[in-house]
């Protein structure tokens, strides 16, 4: 316990001197343009929030994130179990697969906005993208990796090939699952903000690509502080429910 | 050996090596089990048992020769060979050992009041009955080990293909096991095929040992009736006579494999 | 991509253990590894190129969704104007810089947070902190810190690789098992043999394996800044192409990006490979 209370102790003291460094830098050397203080960061926050507008920019770029993501992880779990569970698709697909993989979900963006214009759609088919690829690669690479003995198990006692993929394969990839989908959105985020900087009029993305033309360089570094936050709160979750919920279905 | 319950006959058997030359592991294996028989397989280590044990679930599939399980070919694995396997990764690490013990009977539709009142039977008979609710990472190798035999006694399956069931155990309680696996096998008349680096263990169980040969193109080399009546003791002059025979067969192989690895280096 | 990778492990340990039989019957293994890899990428490349083709038929319109041939006719054109190698090479330059300062600071950083309780406990929060705001969030800052030049696309690179490796450096020196440790402890080492004797080592494949994942980041990153703020580059050539229509543009710097990428992560593997199998015990 008192090990635990030190840490946080030195960690916080280790954020306030971080944080009184940088209010002190700021505004003896530099001008707002260039790094506003943490003080007029927060005080733009209040004010812009008390507008109204910030929630309308967060909640566009949430249904963007939420909306690419869940279509993405449905998709990406669903191509990842069935890929990985038949042996013809294994050696036909694996290699355009790791080709696609490096190609950058980013780089859609321009046939996107050629085919899908730049209304909504096509900056969920740019998320769902992101996120398909990470779960489904994710998801077949648990799939492929599970212990032969544990299938081998399964088929002598009796399982059918549903029956071993339901209460096998299922669980051996759930982890798996879990983590494509913990790193699928910490990828849709950077997606969402590319996507938002060069094609939207609303969002967190825009308010930082915008800043530069209302100089107004406070609002962006809310943005970033707000995008942080986000990924945080979707990381901490994602482990939470892991624990919570999933913890049975540990990564072997 | 045709006719045998068990019948390999010529079997010969190769892993894949693309377009190499292929690697034989088995040739020519003519090995037959009676029903009811107790059946314990030796052999150097790698000389190919747990793949003609693997053949026998119908893991893999033999390249030459036939095996048959009471006169049908084998195609596919199924619950009427149920597999003890080498090592403890075959356990399901999201489910209570209680509930890797039912799997069979789950899958097989049994409701879940009789699931449990079996399953709880075969926890007590491996001596785990109070740990049921663990997860296999919460328990020990020699319990995992007891766990995965539960999880196959209780489909009560008339043939049981035991790999090294009891490798991981302490001596005192790998000796209480033998015992009632021979009550068990007894019992319910089961046939039994059963590898292990134990000679002592083989002479206790089985009615008819095999030794294998070293591969590559592994054989039997040798087949020993083990007549003594049960229970049987190690003091027995009898059991130290066919120890002495047997460990003579086996060092004769052991030592092969040995000078072949050395000289190769 | 295993299979082959499988193959080099095998001839190298074959190779270690000696006899002029066994390495023939690994480079043998090797061979057909490689052919059996070819093989598979030729029918996969075969299988994608027919499904494009018949996909801009039914498309039918060049410009929205060019087919195989004119975009390889239009890769060809880039080549000869020199376009598309100068735009992988400053692509790849920026990628590089950043990704080897990055994955030293990185691993630096990691290793000192993975063995020092005191300097773990005092950058914990702002790392967690910092590691999940995207790197692409940062470009506009990035360009009124470091001007639209390299410095600009380079520091976005470090960020994007820095906290990945951190992080799995600092897992990779936790995960060394604790008995190594104690082996090491009775057998009189000190503390410094023990950080570079055993705990570097042990950590060496957390770290190489961060690094790969950085990799990949990297050139998302690279993509999203040459996109927004940069007058070469993959980005640059994917994302301007828009303005005039030349999807097929498009197409061809996605597929170099493709390429350059698994090319990259191939390289990558290998090295680290020779890297483990000298530096590490297994
Ligand atoms: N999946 C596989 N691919 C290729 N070769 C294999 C494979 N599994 C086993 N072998 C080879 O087949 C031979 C026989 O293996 P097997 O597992 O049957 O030996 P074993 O007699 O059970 O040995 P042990 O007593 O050590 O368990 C060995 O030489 C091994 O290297
Ligand atoms: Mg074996």
């Amino acid at each position: 316990m008192s090990a635990t209370r030190k840490s946080f102790y030195r960690g916080a003291a280790c954020v306030v001197a971080f944080l009184v460094l940088w209010e002190a830098g700021a505004r003896l050397f530099l001008v707002p343009a260039v790094l506003p203080a943490p003080s007029q960061i927060a005080a733009e926050l209040v004010s812009y929030a008390a507008t109204g507008k910030l929630g309308y920019d967060l909640l566009m770029s949430g249904q963007r994130v939420l909306v690419g993501f869940a279509i993405g992880s449905l998709l990406g779990a669903t191509l990842g179990l069935l890929l990985g569970s038949f042996k013809a698709s294994q050696w036909l697909l694996e290699p355009p697969l790791q080709f696609f993989r490096f190609i950058p979900p980013i780089a859609w963006l321009t046939p996107v906005l050629i085919w899908f214009g730049i209304g909504e759609s096509g900056k969920y088919v740019l998320i769902a993208y992101t996120t398909t690829f990470m779960v489904m690669i994710n998801t077949y690479a648990g799939v492929v990796g599970i212990r032969q003995n544990q299938l081998r198990a399964a088929r002598c006692l009796g399982a059918t090939r549903w029956q071993a993929f339901r209460l096998v394969i299922i669980p051996t990839a759930l982890p798996h699952i879990l983590n494509g989908m913990q790193i699928g959105m910490a990828n849709s985020l950077q997606t969402l903000v590319v996507a938002e900087m060069l094609a939207a009029n609303e969002g967190l993305g825009f308010l930082i690509i915008n800043s530069r033309i209302s100089l107004s360089t406070e609002l962006a570094y809310v943005a970033i502080f707000l995008l942080g936050v986000i990924g945080f709160l979707a990381d901490s979750s994602f482990r939470a429910f892991a624990a919570r919920v999933a913890w049975k279905y540990k990564l072997a | 050996m045709a006719g045998s319950y068990i019948d390999f006959s010529q079997v010969d058997f190769r892993y894949d090596a693309g377009l190499g030359p292929p690697n034989w592991i088995l040739k020519g294996l003519d090995l037959g089990i009676e029903r009811g028989e107790f059946y314990v397989l030796l052999g150097p280590s790698g000389c190919g048992k747990t793949t003609a044990l693997n053949l026998l679930a119908g893991f893999e599939h033999v390249h030459g020769g036939s095996l048959t399980v009471g006169g049908r070919p084998v195609t596919a694995p199924g619950v009427d060979r149920v597999v003890i396997f080498q090592g403890d990764d075959s356990l399901y690490g999201w489910l209570t050992a209680q509930e890797n013990v039912e799997f069979g009977l789950k899958l097989a539709g049994v409701p879940a009041g009789e699931r449990r009142r079996k399953a709880q039977q075969q926890l007590d008979f491996v001596g785990l009955g109070k740990q049921g609710h663990k997860f296999p990472s919460q328990l020990s190798g020699g319990m995992k080990q007891r766990i995965q035999i539960a999880r196959a006694l209780v489909c009560e399956s008339p043939i049981l293909l035991m790999d090294e069931p009891f490798a991981a155990l302490d001596a005192q309680t790998r000796a209480i096991l033998q015992d009632e696996l021979t009550t068990i096998q007894q019992r319910t008349a089961s046939t039994v095929l059963f590898i292990t680096h134990d000679i002592g263990e083989a002479i206790i169980l089985a009615d008819r040992v095999g030794i294998m040969r070293s591969g590559p193109g592994s054989a039997l080399k040798e087949e020993i009736e083990i007549a003594l009546p049960r229970p049987r003791r190690r003091g027995d002059p009898a059991f130290g006579a066919l120890y002495d025979r047997i460990h003579a067969i086996l060092s004769e192989e052991v030592t092969r494999v040995l000078r072949r690895e050395q000289a190769s280096q | 991509m295993t299979s082959s990778s499988d193959a080099l492990a095998a001839t190298a340990r074959a190779a270690e253990s000696g006899g002029p039989a066994r390495t023939r019957a690994a480079v043998m293994k090797r061979v057909r590894g490689t052919v059996s890899l070819v093989l598979r990428y030729a029918v996969a490349a075969a299988a994608i190129g027919l499904a494009w083709e018949l996909f801009s038929v039914r498309f039918d319109s060049p410009v929205l969704f060019p087919g195989p041939a004119k975009t390889a006719a239009r890769a060809v054109e880039l080549i000869e104007e020199g376009r598309l190698q100068s735009d992988i090479l400053i692509s790849l330059r920026r990628i590089l810089i950043g990704f080897a300062i990055g994955s030293l600071v990185g691993a630096l950083a990691g290793l000192a947070m993975g063995s020092s309780r005191l300097i773990a406990d005092l950058f914990r929060p702002l790392v967690n902190f910092f590691r999940f705001i995207a790197p692409t969030a940062w470009i506009a800052t990035a360009m009124v810190w470091f001007g639209l030049g390299e410095a600009s696309k380079i520091s976005l690179i470090i960020y994007a690789t820095v906290f990945v490796v951190l992080l799995s450096s600092m897992i990779g020196v936790g995960a060394v098992a604790p008995n190594k440790i104690r082996a090491a402890r009775c057998l009189g080492a000190t503390d410094r043999q023990i950080f570079f004797l055993v705990t570097l080592p042990g950590a060496l494949t957390y770290v190489l394996t961060g690094m790969r994942m950085a990799l990949m980041n990297a050139f998302m990153t690279v993509v999203a800044a040459e996109m927004i703020a940069a007058e070469a580059g993959l980005g640059f050539l994917i994302y301007n192409s828009r303005q005039w229509m030349e999807t097929d543009s498009i197409f061809v710097g996605m597929l170099a990006l493709g390429i350059v990428g698994l090319i990259a992560d191939r390289l990558f593997v290998l090295v680290s490979r020779t890297l483990l199998r000298r530096f590490s015990f297994h």
